[in-house]
């Protein structure tokens, strides 16, 4: 019986071709914006979830700055030596990237220049929290040396290579090595050195931009963060924010739910608008058929009969407005996802589509279909043979 | 009355889009001493009249300044509410990127090219004159905004807040065409 129902819920649906299609097109618009700003906010977390898992959670980061208190955020002293002698602290490290660019020379060729500073401590690490920070040539500079790593694109446009020398504020300094290119050009024109270095050239030292401690295994990172917090303000340190990676991925974690929640909830309206279409739709169905109900209840057919068919039949318009949504919401998606990689040059991230999204989708659009043929499917079971068969 | 109101808030912003400037790029930490007035005229692609800036700084004793702002623009009420508004918010933008604030306060040499963060690149010319100051020419390209180039003159005078001259250019078909243009029509100090 459902199948034949079905059979004639379609041939109902292909019947009145260009109306079952404007329908559709409804649904799939509210289930093409859902679908692809969940799949771009699924591919977003998981991008930052890598990320996060590759820093690592068992490090503390001190930002100059207080979070929401006006504070500038800009370089500032900060002495870590209260820091290292923390029994939890694995390792202490600092960085400074300077705000003003320097002056920088070789080969004949002249430039100004960001350059960071990154402590000893900091260097182990620096891989996983400095993107891009990945040798191709050479070593890394060594304490307290003259020596350089030169972004890619640094390297190729001073035409130095390791072992050359180049001038930064009219000191002379060793390429000990080149980072790999990544596409992002504020990187790969930087100039890395020791942070004792910089210090010497700055004139400036305790400045830094970040100081990062790494936790010991198995300890509690939160109490080391207090821990951090407390030897720092005693040692006269303020306005400066503490976070755990573990908090900052946590921050940032709920801040992409919230943008993804909203989003969603105004293509959900799309969704609704659509939902109405198709209930509009089944009503002139019913209104149109009423001599075909009158027939096929006259020939037996029960009210429930005359439910399910007309629940299949805006069920199915909802099904497929659905399918066409997730096609095209997932097209939409890959499409984004390919002009910000093509706009920004370093996207980390695809749209990714769980078989959750896919299925969850398809039987929303469904159930929103059966919801909104509900009230027209009730109306047509209801109808009176003798009154249906009159009907003009 | 709309109107006024209109006017106040386009002050504001302007007023609040020079201080952050100036605070940002360390203008007012760096700023030499004594008196002086720049006037700056910016004209843009669809603003029919230009917006004229100015401010007045004065080195009070010690560590103090004393700063006026000014500003004159005449639109209509279309204008108020949409050109001046995206001119307000260029000015900041162009005034503020990465390759510009690394080129202030440096000493820059003519026909020479500079590298900058962010692999721009600028090219320095002759020495020039705009409304008495003295400036070097050059032309900055950023590889991230590749249809367009920006034709700065630079000063060493760090009593002046903004580059003398900035203008951006954008290629349209085969031509460039001026979109915004910032530029230095009245500088005095003592």
């Amino acid at each position: 019986m459902f199948f034949e129902l079905s059979r004639l819920a379609l041939r109902n649906i292909l019947r009145r071709k260009l109306r079952s299609a404007l329908t559709l097109i409804g649904i799939l618009i509210g289930m093409t914006a859902i679908v692809a700003l969940i799949s771009l906010g699924q591919g977003l977390q998981r991008a930052i979830d890598r990320q996060f898992a590759k820093v690592g959670y068992d490090l503390v980061f001190v930002i100059p700055g207080v979070a929401g208190g006006g504070q500038s955020s800009r370089a500032r002293a900060i002495d870590t030596r209260p820091i290292e002698p923390l029994a939890d602290a694995a390792r202490v490290g600092a960085m400074l990237r300077l705000d003003h660019a320097q002056p920088v020379a070789a080969n004949g060729v002249q430039g100004f220049l960001t350059l960071v500073g990154i402590s000893q401590g900091l260097v182990p690490i620096a891989p996983s929290i400095l993107g891009g920070f990945e040798l191709q040539q050479g070593v890394l500079f060594r304490p307290s040396q003259p020596e350089v790593v030169l972004g890619s694109a640094t390297a190729t446009d001073f035409k130095v290579r390791v072992g050359d020398k180049v001038t930064i504020k009219e000191k002379p300094f060793t390429v000990a090595g080149v980072l790999k290119p990544t596409g992002e050009l504020q990187n790969e024109s930087a100039i890395y050195l020791d942070l004792e270095k910089l210090y010497e050239l700055t004139q400036e030292p305790q400045l830094v931009s970040l100081v990062v401690v790494k936790a010991k295994a198995g300890v509690d990172v939160q109490h080391l963060a207090q821990q951090v917090e407390k030897a720092l303000a005693d040692n006269g340190t303020r306005d400066i924010t503490v976070q755990t990676s573990k908090q900052l991925s946590e921050i940032v974690g709920s801040i992409l739910r919230i943008i993804q929640v909203t989003l969603a909830g105004i293509a959900a309206i799309a969704l609704i608008v659509g939902a109405i279409g198709l209930a509009n739709t089944m009503f002139m169905a019913v209104l149109e058929r009423t001599r075909e109900i009158g027939v096929l209840k006259s020939l037996g057919a029960k009210p429930r009969h005359i439910l399910s068919l007309f629940l299949i039949e805006a069920s199915l318009l909802g099904l497929l407005g659905g399918i066409l949504g997730i096609l095209c919401g997932l097209s939409l998606s890959q499409t984004a996802t390919l002009i910000a990689a093509q706009a920004f040059s370093t996207v980390h991230f695809g749209a990714s589509a769980t078989p959750e999204l896919i299925l969850s989708a398809l039987a929303i659009s469904m159930l929103l279909g059966a919801f909104a043929g509900l009230l027209p499917a009730l109306r047509a079971s209801r109808l009176n043979p003798v009154e249906a068969l009159h009907y003009e | 009355m709309r109107r006024r109101t209109l006017l106040l808030t386009v002050i504001v912003v302007l007023l609040m889009s020079l201080w952050t400037w100036a605070q940002s790029t360390g203008f007012f930490q760096n700023y030499p001493g004594g008196y002086s007035k720049s006037v700056f005229r910016i004209t843009q692609e669809g603003l029919t009249n230009p917006i004229v800036l100015s401010m007045e700084v004065r080195a009070i004793d010690g560590d103090k300044l004393s700063v006026k702002t000014t500003n004159e623009l005449l639109g209509t009420r279309k204008d108020l509410e949409s050109k001046v508004f995206d001119g307000i918010a260029r000015t900041q933008l162009e005034v503020s990127s990465d390759a510009i604030n690394a080129l202030r306060n440096q000493t820059l040499l003519p026909n020479t090219t500079y590298l900058l963060p962010g692999g721009a690149k600028f090219v320095s010319e002759n020495k020039d004159t705009i409304s008495g100051v003295e400036v070097i020419r050059g032309v900055l390209t950023d590889p991230k905004k590749q249809n367009r180039r920006t034709v700065l003159a630079l000063s060493s005078d760090k009593s002046i807040p903004f580059p003398p001259l900035l203008q951006v250019d954008e290629q349209r078909v085969l031509l460039y065409v001026t979109t915004y243009k910032l530029e230095l029509t009245e500088f005095a100090k003592q």
